[in-house]
């Protein structure tokens, strides 16, 4: 989905290309930062349950790491299905 | 539809398209994330019993995807959802505008060529 916005601007005057780069860099940014949050809470919620104690357990720290590896999986997965949609909308106009 | 960028169409200046333009991004970004939130939360099992997605939720989350992508098209029609939204005060809500000021401005719509 980032890669392929980059050449698209091409043909544009050089200022208007540096505005647009820069207006894309702070979107993905600030994109990456809402993603993490969200699978922290994501994981989080669906790992961790039990509060006897202070640090995770085994368990829940590998739970954890599935979670997160299968979201951030899934993300590429959905980014994939989602870019090729879009290029088929893209020339049905 | 020529997609030429160095002139803006009559009406709109460039600076009114530059914030087309990233009010479309962020529009686009926020659909992808709830489509990839949604279908996570549809395909993939809770358990988390191991690191990579099976087969089953690989079908699942194309599947997923595509309808969530049908429903989306079918609502980002502005003239059905204008008429449909009608009666509700959501007439001078941002979005109804950006939907409709999108499907007029051509410069908006060749960005999207471009951005895809």
């Amino acid at each position: 989905m980032d890669k392929n916005m980059l050449a698209g601007l091409e043909g544009l005057p050089e200022e208007d290309k540096v505005r647009m780069a820069s207006m894309i860099d702070h979107l993905q940014m600030r994109d990456s930062l809402r993603m993490y949050n969200s699978l922290v809470e994501r994981c989080f919620n669906d790992c961790v349950d039990n509060f006897t104690r202070k640090t995770l357990q085994k368990q829940e720290e590998t739970c954890v790491q599935r979670c997160a590896e299968k979201f951030l999986k899934h993300s590429i997965r959905v980014g994939m299905r989602f870019a090729e949609l879009n290029a088929q909308a893209a020339t049905q106009d | 539809m020529a997609a030429n960028n160095t002139r803006t169409p009559e009406g709109i200046d460039k600076e009114q398209a530059f914030v087309m333009a990233q009010s479309d991004m962020e529009y686009r970004i926020e659909m992808f994330n709830r489509l990839a939130q949604t279908c996570f939360i549809k395909c993939v099992d809770k358990r988390y019993k191991e690191r990579e997605l099976n087969m089953g939720e690989n079908s699942c989350i194309d599947r997923c995807v595509s309808k969530y992508w049908q429903v989306w098209s079918y609502w980002s029609d502005a003239e059905r959802w204008w008429s449909a939204s009608s009666d509700v005060k959501y007439q001078n809500h941002l979005l109804v505008n950006m939907l409709y000021l999108y499907e007029q401005a051509c410069f908006c719509r060749s960005w999207r060529l471009k951005l895809t």
